[in-house]
């Protein structure tokens, strides 16, 4: 049965270009990706500057204004932090603005970020209401060619990080990685197969995948330590942790929905100036 | 789903300082404590004073040795080194420091090399023992608390929440600063007493395993009625708990998740 799928399955590349200096990404000539960064309300990682730089849009989600605000000076202890905080004005703040300080808030509104504070619907969170705005806000972008970085989708309450993992599901068919200081998370969608370009100066080894959200019957891999050859992974039974990627190409094959986790070697240098 | 389903009771009474426990129902439970490397949470000392078993995995009894004197600073560290000594500490050895190690050793606490075994976790490892060692002979009274297993890599927190549904027989508590969760299992039915002063409100179910067709709740300011949730579709995150007695009902192994007030006062 997996092979009739590989046969009609289209194949999804994958590679985590945005973790290399912008200078290193153009140099290369890749196919160019557009991306998009949403920053929720966690510290930021450190290479947040590199994630910005790539960014074609960035928004923040309510409070996580107030991590832009405090968190990227910090990362340039050497400079004027005014100057910092006026180079890294988000396009868009979007939320409830309950989170947001007032200070940041009336800062980056008097430079010219757009505020967007309406009370919506309840049903769905400050993660969500971001990926719908820029996929509505977006409609002259190939949407295929898009990529919407997230930070601080991770830790803090269960529930939120529970409900942040949702959001790759619901969205499923478009590219969204959340990214910690320690690893990145994307969701490989059951339509597709994989092929994960590994960028191995800035990522590995330790990689997993994960069938968050209902079992797999047949997940078939390559490039890893532990590869799995229509294995079925389930919670309760086998899911595949503490993997480590072997080659520069990983590819992944399955019936199910998986989330890829895969660790990241810091520093990430950014090769930025500020 | 049959409605007459066993119910399982659930009610986090560890969380509370030593002078408000008096729950007689449910029943009173032997509980264990396992430490995994990651930062103590700020209650981590009130926990170790209700476990009767107290287990390291490798790198968690740096955590203890760091982190419990961290916990008292007006106290002298080497006395609450002594003061919280595991019995056991256990896995692959290859985080915990060289001088943790020959402190715990000069006092004796039993240190188990399991590098041989690389397909479980250090969680799994020590919850199969804790579930073979404990002093308790009755399974459903033991509840192992865990603490360091969410936050961290991300490989490494989804590992720990599976161990919780391999071992959906057990009471097995994860606990951050900021919430616990522990696993409903689709056999029974559940009752969970709210312990207000160190829980709530903010509270989830999430099918995290497979989905569920129909589940029921009671308690909940958004209960469920009947209700599926699958991810992709609706999970149940940032609910409110509105009484101290929360029922739940379903087909599907649920994490039930809710969120620590803080402070906990020792």
């Amino acid at each position: 049965m997996v092979s009739r799928l590989v046969q009609n399955m289209k194949v999804m590349k994958h590679a985590a270009t945005f973790l290399l200096p912008p200078s290193v990404v153009s140099a290369t000539n890749r196919s160019a990706q557009t991306y998009a960064l949403v920053v929720l309300n966690q510290q930021i990682p450190k290479f947040t500057p590199l994630l910005w730089s790539h960014a074609k849009l960035r928004i923040c989600a309510d409070g996580g204004a107030n991590r832009i605000f405090d968190g990227v000076p910090k990362l340039f202890p050497d400079q004027n932090q005014l100057n910092i905080q006026h180079r890294y004005i988000p396009n868009v703040i979007k939320g409830d603005m309950d989170s947001i300080r007032p200070e940041v808030h009336k800062f980056y509104a008097e430079l010219g970020s757009e505020i967007i504070d309406k009370s919506e619907n309840q049903d769905t969170n400050d993660l969500h209401k971001c990926i719908s705005f820029i996929r509505e806000q977006t409609p002259a972008w190939d949407h295929s060619n898009l990529c919407i970085l997230v930070t601080g989708a991770l830790g803090g309450r269960f529930d939120h990080e529970a409900a942040n993992l949702n959001v790759l599901y619901v969205f499923s068919d478009m590219r969204i990685v959340f990214l910690s200081d320690d690893c990145q998370i994307r969701l490989l969608a059951r339509t597709h197969q994989h092929e994960i370009h590994i960028q191995s100066t800035v990522e590995g080894p330790h990689c997993g995948l994960f069938p968050i959200g209902g079992p797999s019957v047949s997940t078939t891999t390559t490039g890893l330590t532990w590869d799995l050859c229509n294995s079925e992974m389930r919670f309760g039974s086998m899911i595949s942790t503490s993997n480590k990627v072997r080659e520069e190409k990983v590819t992944v094959c399955s019936d199910a929905d998986l989330l890829w986790t895969i660790s990241l070697k810091t520093p990430i240098h950014m090769g930025l100036t500020c | 789903m049959a409605p007459e389903m066993e119910v399982m009771s659930h009610a986090s009474t560890f969380l509370l300082p030593h002078e408000h426990q008096h729950q007689p129902d449910p029943p009173a439970l032997t509980y264990a404590l396992i430490v995994l490397n990651q930062r103590l949470p700020r209650f981590a000392p009130l926990l170790w004073n209700r476990a009767q078993l107290r287990v390291c995995a490798d790198g968690g009894a740096n955590r203890v040795y760091d982190g419990m004197p961290e916990l008292f600073p007006d106290q002298n560290p080497e006395e609450v080194r002594l003061r919280y000594t595991p019995d056991v500490i256990k896995g692959d050895l290859d985080s915990i420091r060289d001088d943790v190690k020959d402190f715990y050793l000069n006092l004796g606490v039993r240190v188990v090399d399991e590098s041989h075994d690389q397909d479980t976790t250090d969680l799994h490892k020590c919850v199969a023992y804790v579930s073979n060692s404990a002093p308790v002979e009755d399974k459903s009274k033991l509840c192992i608390l865990v603490v360091g297993a969410l936050g961290g890599r991300f490989d490494h927190e989804i590992g720990n929440i599976n161990v919780l549904h391999r071992f959906s027989n057990l009471r097995i508590v994860l606990l951050s600063d900021d919430c616990l969760i522990h696993l409903l299992p689709k056999t029974h039915s559940h009752m969970i007493h709210v312990q207000l002063p160190v829980e709530g409100p903010h509270c989830g179910l999430i099918p995290i395993g497979a989905p569920s067709a129909r589940t029921s709740t009671t308690g909940l300011q958004w209960n469920l009625s009947d209700t599926a949730m699958s991810f992709g579709g609706l999970i149940s995150t940032s609910n409110v708990v509105k009484e101290d007695k929360i029922t739940v009902s379903s087909d599907a192994d649920l994490i039930w998740t809710i969120s620590i007030k803080k402070p906990i006062q020792e």
